[in-house]
């Protein structure tokens, strides 16, 4: 085992009282390529950020193999002590200076300098050297960021890993925006990183890549660790089963079929993201219709087309037959679509504002332009504090001090004032306890009930098998299936996801 | 909730001891500072302050800014001049007037919304515009008008004993409580300044509050340039230098949030006192007013570094 020259043992993080990451265990060879699997939340991020010293373990010991090849206890306090000790990530998102050239980028926080001048031929020296590793000769390290390719960019951001002499590099989703000739340039540095003895931590969703390009691989769920296993030893199918587990059971899974045949909303013709690929879907009247896929898969630019956040390009809308046009959510909302959106905090809250004018905001368009006393408000207010039980000290509570779960039903609110026939719920249980989990389903099982559509998006896979009547599964833009949820289980469905 | 709303109150309350304050040290120092003539000329010298901060609020509750108040005030009296030589009406002038401003700042709300620009940008720009074209129109030269029917605006009374200016004021501060507290359009500016997009994803027009809380702003601005040119007796293409920053300081002094979403319009009013018994009171006892300048920048200071550090101990 000398070959190990990183062992994370036992590690825990908590944040704010709830476990993320329980007594994991994770350890990394030299020259290896250690894929991360699971789930979003499954707490691979968490552990990655770990590791570059973003956040500080609560319990548990990391060891790192220093100079002599020993492995020692490690405290990696700050980003800055895992960059010097040899760690770096390369996030989805690059954390590159756009407007500055590619040496600059390199080099930054640890500029050469003579005296108190900056040292541009040393610069372009070591750019030049590290952009030989990572095969970029042809480009010339004065160039500006902002003006390259995507996978040049995560060349660059390679190479400042490598002028920091990186012994352990993180690839986070390195594929998710590259095209397929692209991924085969990574993957030829990949395997030139490895044979000069970089280690790559490598998370990724996609199968296909994980089996060409990994050496182990890592399963995550809930916080914990489950295995880690050669790629040489395992299975597609065993890997989806240890990705999902095996615990779930359907308690109270939605009873039959939905009650109506009439069509509420069709979509044909819809190109959703830089995916290029078109998609139709319909929703019946009183059906409750989960989207399910991994982030990126497209269902959440899907579901903003609908809402008229984004242009819809081609697409063409259908209500109840008749073909609609929705340039802006204020169409939307006249032509009774609502959404609850993923992001509460900067979409569907207004954080300065207390219970009630968030409830009432939407729901003001069908009062009159002055408003006497607030009385129609504060009826308004109290009629859905009561029905979805929201808990607060008053109608004049400031939002925020509000639980996650009790700020999701206001916001739940804000769209049933409004009588509206389709809902779209954005992962809307995300960041919500069990206890108002519950509720919010059971919110949507009535709303089916009474004859609204429900278009529920939800990376929760138990969650989205329990509460839907129908599934749409997504990846990448496109449909891969569209079943009633009584004929499916989460392997099929987990299997449509990644492949 | 009675966290923020305590924090309110002792806020204001700050406000009215410093206002009690100053009348009283004031009235110590200048024997002429605390009599009733004094005290309609302190109402008629805050009222063109007074009737933009109004709007001020409004723009600063969306988060924006407009620094083109005391530009506008000087292209409306010069203009305004011009028309009422040609009229000599007083009707058409002040229709003129509100004309002109409401027009100007219809321009700043829509380049602003649809052009996605910062308002400090735009309305540096139209700031640039409407000095320039005062000063292109009058080669620099005032337009001296003493025709009581124009000047009315400035120093006319009603019973002979209200300020003209004042009675305006009251009227546009009771209309801009109305508006504020009791309108669909009020909560609109309140909760697009709090969170744009929200307010998008809620269906709210927010390029069109944004375009009507600007052409608000704007008539404010030329009902306030009128009066200001009633008062100099004529279209000056100086008039109104730097008044944006007296309009600015009533407004933060009234703990509205420069980030939006949060103030109240009775806490402008307090600043819009304080700030004008502060000038009055130091005219009063022979303070330069390189001096008053000097004194209204530490104010502002210190009530920003307040509300920096009141939102920081919630």
């Amino acid at each position: 085992m000398s070959d190990v020259i990183l062992q994370m043992s036992n590690i825990t993080k908590r944040f704010s009282g709830v476990t993320v990451l329980n007594k994991v265990n994770f350890n990394l060879r030299r020259g290896e390529v250690h894929v991360l699997i699971g789930e979003n939340g499954a707490g691979k991020s968490t552990l990655m950020k770990i590791l570059t010293g973003i956040h500080q373990k609560d319990e548990g010991r990391i060891l790192l193999m220093d100079q002599e090849g020993e492995l020692k206890e490690a405290e990696l306090d700050s980003p800055v002590t895992a960059l010097e000790k040899g760690i770096s990530m390369v996030f989805q998102e690059f954390n590159l200076m756009e407007n500055m050239t590619i040496a600059e980028n390199i080099c930054i926080g640890y500029e050469p300098v003579k005296g108190i001048v900056l040292d541009r031929k040393k610069m372009m020296q070591t750019a030049r050297e590290q952009m030989r590793r990572v095969n970029m000769e042809d480009v010339s390290p004065t160039a500006v960021v902002e003006t390259l390719t995507t996978a040049q960019k995560q060349c660059v951001e390679i190479a400042k890993c490598l002028s920091h002499d990186a012994k352990i590099i993180i690839l986070d989703e390195p594929t998710s925006s590259l095209s397929e000739k692209e991924v085969v340039t990574l993957f030829s540095l990949i395997r030139s990183l490895k044979a000069s003895g970089v280690s790559i931590v490598y998370i990724s969703h996609r199968m296909e890549e994980i089996f060409e390009i990994g050496d182990r691989i890592t399963v995550f769920r809930d916080g914990e660790m489950i295995d880690t296993v050669h790629v040489a030893d395992t299975t597609e199918n065993d890997l989806v089963k240890m990705i999902i587990g095996r615990e779930f059971v359907s308690d109270d899974a939605c009873e039959g079929e939905r009650k109506h045949e009439e069509v509420r909303l069709e979509g044909r013709n819809i190109s959703v993201g830089k995916f290029g690929k078109k998609l139709d879907f319909r929703i019946y009247k009183g059906e409750i219709l989960g989207i399910f896929g991994l982030v990126g898969a497209g269902r959440t630019e899907l579901a903003r087309m609908i809402f008229g956040i984004d242009p819809m390009g081609d697409g063409v809308l259908y209500k109840d037959g008749k073909q609609i046009r929705i340039r802006n959510p204020r169409d939307a909302i006249r032509q009774g679509i609502g959404m609850i959106p993923e992001d509460r905090k900067h979409l569907g809250l207004i954080t300065k504002l207390d219970v009630r004018d968030n409830l009432t905001l939407a729901a003001l368009k069908k009062m009159p332009a002055v408003l006497k006393n607030r009385t129609m408000e504060t009826s308004l207010t109290e009629e859905y504090i009561d029905r979805l039980g929201i808990v607060t000290a008053g109608q004049q509570q400031m939002i925020e001090r509000l639980s996650g779960g009790n700020q999701q039903k206001v916001v739940i609110s804000k769209w049933l004032a409004l009588d509206l026939d389709v809902v779209i719920l954005d992962e809307p249980t995300r960041g919500v306890d069990v206890g108002a989990k519950a509720e919010i389903y059971g919110i949507m099982r009535q709303l089916a009930e009474e004859g609204k559509s429900i278009l529920m998006i939800s990376s929760d896979l138990p969650e989205v098998l329990r509460v839907s009547h129908r599934i749409l599964v997504m990846h990448d833009g496109e449909i891969k299936l569209n079943r009633p949820s009584n004929e499916l289980d989460q392997e099929q469905i987990m299997h449509a996801a990644i492949s | 909730m009675n966290l923020s709303k305590n924090k309110e109150i002792i806020r204001q309350g700050t406000l009215v001891a410093v206002l009690l304050l100053e009348v009283v040290l004031f009235s110590y120092f200048s024997r002429n500072f605390f009599t009733f003539s004094n005290l309609i000329n302190v109402l008629r010298q805050i009222s063109v302050t007074g009737i933009s901060a109004v709007g001020m609020f409004m723009i600063i509750l969306l988060g924006d800014i407009d620094l083109s108040v005391g530009a506008v005030y000087a292209f409306v009296g010069v203009i305004c001049a011009y028309i009422f030589r040609a009229t000599q009406s007083t009707v058409i002038v002040f229709i003129s007037a509100v004309a002109i401003g409401t027009c100007i700042g219809m321009i700043s709300g829509f380049i602003t919304a649809k052009g996605k620009i910062p308002a400090f940008i735009t309305t540096l720009a139209v700031t640039s515009v409407c000095r320039g074209t005062a000063y292109i129109l009058t080669g620099g030269t005032p337009i001296g008008i003493s025709n009581p029917k124009f000047t009315v605006f400035g120093s006319g009374y009603v019973f002979s004993m209200v300020p003209i200016p004042v009675v305006i004021m009251i009227v546009i501060v009771a209309a801009g409580f109305f508006l504020v507290g009791y309108t669909r359009f009020g909560r609109y500016v309140y909760a697009c300044g709090g969170n744009g997009q929200a307010s998008r994803w809620s269906g709210i027009n927010v390029d069109r509050i944004r375009i009507l809380v600007f052409t608000i702003s704007g008539f404010l601005c030329g009902i306030s340039g009128l009066i200001l040119a009633g008062r100099l007796g004529g279209g000056l293409p100086g008039a109104g230098d730097s008044a944006e920053m007296d309009v600015i300081t009533t407004v933060v002094l009234g703990g509205t949030s420069m980030a939006g979403g949060k103030g109240k319009l009775w806490g402008v009013i307090l600043g819009v006192f304080v700030i004008g018994v502060l000038n009055n009171g130091l005219t009063m006892m022979n303070v330069s007013s390189y001096w008053q300048q000097v004194v209204k920048g530490i104010i502002i200071l210190i009530a920003v570094l307040f509300d920096i550090h009141a939102s920081k101990t919630s």
